[in-house]
Protein backbone atom coordinates (compact mmCIF):
# COMPACT_ATOMS: atom_id res chain seq x y z
CA UNK A 1 0.00 0.00 0.00
CA UNK A 2 3.03 2.35 0.61
CA UNK A 3 4.77 1.29 -3.10
CA UNK A 4 1.08 2.12 -3.92
CA UNK A 5 0.80 5.99 -2.18
CA UNK A 6 4.56 6.25 -3.66
CA UNK A 7 3.59 5.48 -6.99
CA UNK A 8 0.16 7.74 -6.99
CA UNK A 9 2.32 11.08 -5.98
CA UNK A 10 4.69 9.96 -8.68
CA UNK A 11 2.20 9.63 -11.28
CA UNK A 12 0.36 12.41 -10.21
CA UNK A 13 3.62 15.26 -9.90
CA UNK A 14 3.81 13.82 -13.80
CA UNK A 15 0.68 14.94 -14.72
CA UNK A 16 0.57 18.21 -12.60
CA UNK A 17 3.06 20.17 -15.45
CA UNK A 18 0.17 19.75 -18.34
CA UNK A 19 -2.21 20.44 -16.14
CA UNK A 20 -1.18 23.78 -15.22
CA UNK A 21 -0.53 25.01 -18.81
CA UNK A 22 -3.62 26.69 -19.46
CA UNK A 23 -7.14 26.86 -18.10
CA UNK A 24 -10.30 28.70 -19.79
CA UNK A 25 -13.32 29.69 -18.81
CA UNK A 26 -16.80 31.05 -20.31
CA UNK A 27 -19.98 32.42 -19.06
CA UNK A 28 -22.61 34.35 -20.91
CA UNK A 29 -23.82 38.03 -20.12
CA UNK A 30 -27.06 39.38 -20.35
CA UNK A 31 -27.15 43.50 -19.88
CA UNK A 32 -30.58 45.04 -20.27
CA UNK A 33 -30.18 48.76 -22.07
CA UNK A 34 -33.24 50.93 -21.40
CA UNK A 35 -34.90 53.86 -23.30
CA UNK A 36 -33.02 56.58 -22.51
CA UNK A 37 -33.04 60.54 -23.63
CA UNK A 38 -31.53 63.13 -22.39
CA UNK A 39 -32.10 66.76 -22.84
CA UNK A 40 -29.71 69.53 -23.03
CA UNK A 41 -31.21 72.43 -22.86
CA UNK A 42 -30.41 76.37 -22.11
CA UNK A 43 -31.19 77.59 -18.66
CA UNK A 44 -31.12 81.22 -19.82
CA UNK A 45 -31.09 83.45 -23.11
CA UNK A 46 -30.52 86.83 -23.55
CA UNK A 47 -31.80 88.47 -26.71
CA UNK A 48 -30.14 91.82 -27.81
CA UNK A 49 -31.21 92.96 -31.52
CA UNK A 50 -29.82 96.61 -31.89
CA UNK A 51 -32.57 98.80 -33.27
CA UNK A 52 -31.63 99.26 -36.82
CA UNK A 53 -32.01 95.16 -36.54
CA UNK A 54 -35.26 95.90 -35.19
CA UNK A 55 -36.46 98.40 -37.82
CA UNK A 56 -35.40 95.67 -40.40
CA UNK A 57 -37.15 93.31 -38.98
CA UNK A 58 -40.20 95.27 -38.62
CA UNK A 59 -40.64 96.54 -42.26
CA UNK A 60 -37.50 95.75 -43.95
CA UNK A 61 -39.04 95.98 -47.48
CA UNK A 62 -41.94 96.05 -48.77
CA UNK A 63 -43.01 93.68 -49.52
CA UNK A 64 -41.10 91.52 -46.67
CA UNK A 65 -38.40 89.17 -48.32
CA UNK A 66 -38.31 87.00 -45.40
CA UNK A 67 -35.21 85.49 -47.48
CA UNK A 68 -33.23 88.82 -47.02
CA UNK A 69 -34.16 89.99 -44.24
CA UNK A 70 -32.48 87.93 -41.95
CA UNK A 71 -31.34 89.72 -38.44
CA UNK A 72 -27.79 89.11 -38.99
CA UNK A 73 -26.85 87.63 -35.32
CA UNK A 74 -28.36 88.61 -32.24
CA UNK A 75 -25.92 89.01 -29.18
CA UNK A 76 -26.11 86.15 -26.42
CA UNK A 77 -25.26 86.06 -23.40
CA UNK A 78 -24.65 82.74 -23.55
CA UNK A 79 -22.96 80.21 -25.68
CA UNK A 80 -22.79 81.72 -28.87
CA UNK A 81 -26.26 81.80 -30.71
CA UNK A 82 -27.58 81.97 -33.98
CA UNK A 83 -30.60 83.92 -34.17
CA UNK A 84 -32.83 85.75 -36.68
CA UNK A 85 -35.33 87.64 -36.57
CA UNK A 86 -37.90 88.01 -39.98
CA UNK A 87 -41.26 89.50 -40.47
CA UNK A 88 -44.16 87.26 -41.34
CA UNK A 89 -45.46 88.33 -44.47
CA UNK A 90 -47.36 91.47 -44.02
CA UNK A 91 -45.17 94.38 -43.58
CA UNK A 92 -44.97 96.79 -40.63
CA UNK A 93 -46.55 93.86 -38.19
CA UNK A 94 -45.36 94.34 -34.47
CA UNK A 95 -44.77 90.16 -34.39
CA UNK A 96 -41.37 89.39 -35.25
CA UNK A 97 -40.78 85.82 -35.76
CA UNK A 98 -37.87 85.02 -34.01
CA UNK A 99 -35.79 82.17 -34.43
CA UNK A 100 -32.97 80.71 -31.99
CA UNK A 101 -31.00 78.08 -33.55
CA UNK A 102 -29.69 75.26 -31.56
CA UNK A 103 -31.72 76.15 -28.77
CA UNK A 104 -31.62 72.35 -27.12
CA UNK A 105 -30.13 69.37 -27.69
CA UNK A 106 -31.30 65.66 -27.54
CA UNK A 107 -29.52 62.36 -27.46
CA UNK A 108 -32.04 59.12 -27.42
CA UNK A 109 -31.38 55.58 -28.04
CA UNK A 110 -35.15 55.34 -29.13
CA UNK A 111 -37.54 57.10 -31.22
CA UNK A 112 -38.21 60.36 -29.54
CA UNK A 113 -40.81 63.62 -29.77
CA UNK A 114 -40.20 67.24 -28.59
CA UNK A 115 -42.80 69.56 -27.67
CA UNK A 116 -42.18 73.10 -27.47
CA UNK A 117 -44.66 75.47 -25.42
CA UNK A 118 -44.68 78.98 -24.17
CA UNK A 119 -45.18 78.98 -19.94
CA UNK A 120 -44.56 82.04 -19.63
CA UNK A 121 -45.12 84.50 -22.72
CA UNK A 122 -44.82 88.05 -21.25
CA UNK A 123 -41.67 89.61 -21.04
CA UNK A 124 -42.44 92.35 -18.86
CA UNK A 125 -40.15 95.50 -18.42
CA UNK A 126 -37.72 96.06 -16.03
CA UNK A 127 -39.98 99.12 -14.92
CA UNK A 128 -36.49 101.75 -15.14
CA UNK A 129 -35.47 101.45 -18.67
CA UNK A 130 -38.77 99.80 -20.12
CA UNK A 131 -42.48 99.66 -19.53
CA UNK A 132 -45.39 97.54 -20.77
CA UNK A 133 -44.26 94.56 -22.23
CA UNK A 134 -42.82 92.04 -25.11
CA UNK A 135 -45.35 89.32 -26.05
CA UNK A 136 -44.28 85.96 -26.97
CA UNK A 137 -46.51 83.54 -29.20
CA UNK A 138 -46.84 81.05 -31.77
CA UNK A 139 -43.49 78.93 -30.60
CA UNK A 140 -42.75 76.07 -33.05
CA UNK A 141 -39.58 74.16 -33.41
CA UNK A 142 -37.59 72.09 -35.79
CA UNK A 143 -34.85 69.08 -35.33
CA UNK A 144 -32.08 68.58 -37.48
CA UNK A 145 -32.40 72.12 -40.01
CA UNK A 146 -35.46 69.47 -41.38
CA UNK A 147 -37.67 72.32 -42.27
CA UNK A 148 -40.42 70.99 -40.81
CA UNK A 149 -42.05 73.07 -38.02
CA UNK A 150 -44.08 72.34 -35.52
CA UNK A 151 -45.02 72.41 -31.79
CA UNK A 152 -44.55 68.83 -31.28
CA UNK A 153 -41.72 67.45 -33.72
CA UNK A 154 -40.65 63.63 -34.05
CA UNK A 155 -37.46 61.87 -34.57
CA UNK A 156 -38.09 58.00 -35.65
CA UNK A 157 -34.40 57.42 -36.46
CA UNK A 158 -32.68 58.47 -32.95
CA UNK A 159 -29.29 57.01 -33.86
CA UNK A 160 -27.85 56.26 -30.52
CA UNK A 161 -26.78 58.42 -27.55
CA UNK A 162 -24.01 59.39 -29.80
CA UNK A 163 -25.80 61.22 -31.98
CA UNK A 164 -26.62 64.69 -30.94
CA UNK A 165 -30.08 66.15 -32.64
CA UNK A 166 -30.13 69.57 -32.99
CA UNK A 167 -33.63 71.50 -32.00
CA UNK A 168 -33.94 74.79 -33.27
CA UNK A 169 -37.31 77.07 -31.92
CA UNK A 170 -38.82 80.03 -33.19
CA UNK A 171 -41.68 82.12 -31.71
CA UNK A 172 -43.00 85.98 -32.94
CA UNK A 173 -42.56 88.91 -30.39
CA UNK A 174 -44.98 91.44 -30.30
CA UNK A 175 -43.34 94.76 -29.28
CA UNK A 176 -46.64 97.04 -29.23
CA UNK A 177 -46.65 97.19 -26.35
CA UNK A 178 -42.99 98.18 -24.91
CA UNK A 179 -41.59 101.28 -24.52
CA UNK A 180 -38.44 102.65 -23.69
CA UNK A 181 -38.62 105.10 -20.36
CA UNK A 182 -36.71 108.15 -21.31
CA UNK A 183 -33.94 108.85 -20.84
CA UNK A 184 -32.82 105.51 -21.39
CA UNK A 185 -31.83 104.32 -25.11
CA UNK A 186 -32.09 100.57 -24.67
CA UNK A 187 -34.49 98.64 -22.25
CA UNK A 188 -34.58 95.43 -20.75
CA UNK A 189 -37.80 93.12 -20.82
CA UNK A 190 -37.45 89.81 -19.20
CA UNK A 191 -38.73 86.52 -17.54
CA UNK A 192 -40.51 84.83 -20.33
CA UNK A 193 -40.11 81.04 -20.84
CA UNK A 194 -40.49 78.31 -23.52
CA UNK A 195 -40.64 74.74 -22.11
CA UNK A 196 -39.35 72.00 -23.91
CA UNK A 197 -40.04 68.60 -23.19
CA UNK A 198 -38.97 65.36 -24.80
CA UNK A 199 -40.98 61.93 -24.43
CA UNK A 200 -41.07 58.72 -26.07
CA UNK A 201 -43.34 57.60 -28.89
CA UNK B 1 -2.53 -4.64 -8.07
CA UNK B 2 -0.58 -2.19 -6.65
CA UNK B 3 -0.17 -0.54 -9.97
CA UNK B 4 -3.40 0.17 -10.39
CA UNK B 5 -3.99 1.24 -6.76
CA UNK B 6 -1.62 3.68 -7.52
CA UNK B 7 -3.12 4.98 -10.64
CA UNK B 8 -6.60 5.51 -8.84
CA UNK B 9 -4.85 7.44 -5.78
CA UNK B 10 -2.74 9.66 -8.61
CA UNK B 11 -6.00 10.95 -10.21
CA UNK B 12 -6.98 11.42 -6.82
CA UNK B 13 -4.27 13.57 -5.73
CA UNK B 14 -3.80 15.07 -9.44
CA UNK B 15 -7.41 16.22 -9.12
CA UNK B 16 -6.30 18.37 -5.82
CA UNK B 17 -3.02 19.88 -7.19
CA UNK B 18 -4.73 20.47 -10.49
CA UNK B 19 -5.36 24.09 -11.42
CA UNK B 20 -8.55 25.11 -11.44
CA UNK B 21 -10.73 28.11 -12.92
CA UNK B 22 -14.21 28.76 -11.74
CA UNK B 23 -16.74 31.00 -13.31
CA UNK B 24 -20.99 30.85 -13.24
CA UNK B 25 -22.43 29.94 -16.27
CA UNK B 26 -24.07 33.35 -16.63
CA UNK B 27 -24.69 36.95 -15.58
CA UNK B 28 -26.82 39.41 -15.65
CA UNK B 29 -25.49 42.73 -15.75
CA UNK B 30 -27.33 45.63 -13.72
CA UNK B 31 -29.48 47.42 -16.20
CA UNK B 32 -27.87 50.69 -17.68
CA UNK B 33 -28.88 53.61 -16.07
CA UNK B 34 -29.66 57.26 -17.23
CA UNK B 35 -27.39 58.89 -14.58
CA UNK B 36 -24.29 56.60 -15.67
CA UNK B 37 -24.35 58.54 -18.93
CA UNK B 38 -25.36 62.12 -17.98
CA UNK B 39 -25.90 64.44 -15.11
CA UNK B 40 -29.61 63.58 -15.40
CA UNK B 41 -31.81 63.47 -17.99
CA UNK B 42 -32.50 67.00 -18.50
CA UNK B 43 -28.92 69.53 -18.31
CA UNK B 44 -28.52 72.65 -18.34
CA UNK B 45 -26.12 73.38 -21.37
CA UNK B 46 -24.51 76.59 -22.65
CA UNK B 47 -24.22 76.02 -26.00
CA UNK B 48 -21.96 74.09 -28.56
CA UNK B 49 -21.66 70.72 -28.80
CA UNK B 50 -23.69 68.61 -25.89
CA UNK B 51 -20.72 66.85 -23.56
CA UNK B 52 -19.61 62.91 -24.92
CA UNK B 53 -21.99 60.34 -23.85
CA UNK B 54 -19.43 58.12 -21.31
CA UNK B 55 -18.27 54.45 -21.65
CA UNK B 56 -20.51 52.69 -18.96
CA UNK B 57 -18.45 50.71 -16.92
CA UNK B 58 -19.74 47.57 -14.74
CA UNK B 59 -18.00 45.74 -11.92
CA UNK B 60 -18.84 42.18 -11.79
CA UNK B 61 -17.52 41.44 -8.02
CA UNK B 62 -16.18 37.71 -7.70
CA UNK B 63 -16.98 37.14 -10.76
CA UNK B 64 -14.37 33.88 -10.55
CA UNK B 65 -12.13 32.01 -8.59
CA UNK B 66 -8.75 30.32 -9.02
CA UNK B 67 -7.55 27.12 -7.47
CA UNK B 68 -3.58 27.15 -7.10
CA UNK B 69 -2.45 23.52 -5.54
CA UNK B 70 0.53 24.06 -3.73
CA UNK B 71 3.14 24.05 -4.63
CA UNK B 72 2.47 26.37 -8.12
CA UNK B 73 2.02 30.19 -7.98
CA UNK B 74 -0.96 32.56 -9.13
CA UNK B 75 2.78 34.96 -9.96
CA UNK B 76 3.34 32.29 -12.72
CA UNK B 77 0.32 32.77 -14.52
CA UNK B 78 -1.00 35.34 -16.44
CA UNK B 79 -4.76 36.03 -16.22
CA UNK B 80 -6.52 37.88 -18.96
CA UNK B 81 -10.10 37.92 -19.99
CA UNK B 82 -11.68 39.38 -23.26
CA UNK B 83 -14.95 39.15 -24.51
CA UNK B 84 -15.62 36.94 -27.44
CA UNK B 85 -17.03 38.41 -30.57
CA UNK B 86 -16.00 42.05 -29.75
CA UNK B 87 -18.93 43.12 -27.76
CA UNK B 88 -22.58 41.98 -27.37
CA UNK B 89 -25.24 41.87 -29.30
CA UNK B 90 -28.96 42.40 -29.52
CA UNK B 91 -31.61 39.98 -29.54
CA UNK B 92 -33.00 39.38 -33.25
CA UNK B 93 -31.05 42.40 -33.95
CA UNK B 94 -27.46 43.60 -35.92
CA UNK B 95 -26.77 46.10 -33.24
CA UNK B 96 -23.56 45.00 -31.06
CA UNK B 97 -22.35 47.46 -27.73
CA UNK B 98 -18.89 47.33 -28.53
CA UNK B 99 -17.49 45.65 -25.11
CA UNK B 100 -13.99 45.34 -23.27
CA UNK B 101 -13.20 43.46 -19.70
CA UNK B 102 -10.51 43.14 -17.92
CA UNK B 103 -9.41 42.07 -14.67
CA UNK B 104 -9.27 43.95 -11.26
CA UNK B 105 -8.55 42.99 -7.86
CA UNK B 106 -7.24 39.53 -7.57
CA UNK B 107 -7.56 38.18 -4.15
CA UNK B 108 -6.01 35.40 -2.06
CA UNK B 109 -9.78 34.20 -0.26
CA UNK B 110 -8.38 30.73 1.42
CA UNK B 111 -5.88 28.76 1.89
CA UNK B 112 -5.13 25.02 3.42
CA UNK B 113 -2.35 22.62 3.24
CA UNK B 114 -3.38 21.72 -0.47
CA UNK B 115 -3.54 25.04 -2.17
CA UNK B 116 -4.74 28.54 -1.98
CA UNK B 117 -8.06 29.88 -3.65
CA UNK B 118 -8.34 33.01 -5.04
CA UNK B 119 -10.77 35.65 -6.59
CA UNK B 120 -10.72 37.88 -9.31
CA UNK B 121 -13.63 40.66 -10.04
CA UNK B 122 -14.44 41.42 -13.62
CA UNK B 123 -14.79 45.07 -15.25
CA UNK B 124 -16.83 45.16 -18.01
CA UNK B 125 -16.57 48.37 -20.72
CA UNK B 126 -19.40 48.96 -22.64
CA UNK B 127 -19.94 51.37 -25.60
CA UNK B 128 -23.01 52.39 -25.98
CA UNK B 129 -23.25 54.82 -28.02
CA UNK B 130 -24.03 53.76 -31.25
CA UNK B 131 -26.88 51.41 -30.35
CA UNK B 132 -31.00 51.43 -29.77
CA UNK B 133 -32.05 50.63 -26.74
CA UNK B 134 -32.80 46.75 -26.08
CA UNK B 135 -31.32 43.30 -24.48
CA UNK B 136 -27.90 42.19 -25.08
CA UNK B 137 -25.67 39.44 -24.39
CA UNK B 138 -22.50 38.25 -25.43
CA UNK B 139 -19.75 35.83 -23.80
CA UNK B 140 -17.03 36.76 -21.56
CA UNK B 141 -13.67 34.24 -21.78
CA UNK B 142 -11.32 34.49 -18.47
CA UNK B 143 -7.77 32.90 -19.47
CA UNK B 144 -5.11 31.77 -16.83
CA UNK B 145 -2.15 30.52 -19.13
CA UNK B 146 1.88 30.03 -18.10
CA UNK B 147 4.38 32.51 -18.79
Amino acid sequence: MKKALFLAVVLAMVGVPMAFAQATGNTSIYVVYPRIAILYYRSSITLQPSASDLITAFAGGNPVNTGATTISTFTSGLGTLEGDATTPATPFSTNVLTTINNFYQVRANYQFQVTVSITDGTLQGDGTTGSGNILMSNVQTELNDSGTWATTVQQPTPGGLGTIHKGDVRFNLDFSGASLIAPNTSATFGDGVVQTVVAFY
Amino acid sequence: MGIVVAWLLSLGLAGAMELRLELPPQVAVDPLRPEELAPAVAVPWEGGEAPWVPVVERRLPSAFRVWVPKGASLAAFDVEARVLGSGLRAEGQPSRIPAKVRVEGLRLVASNPDGDLWEGDLVLSLDVSRVLAGSFSGTLQVTLSGR
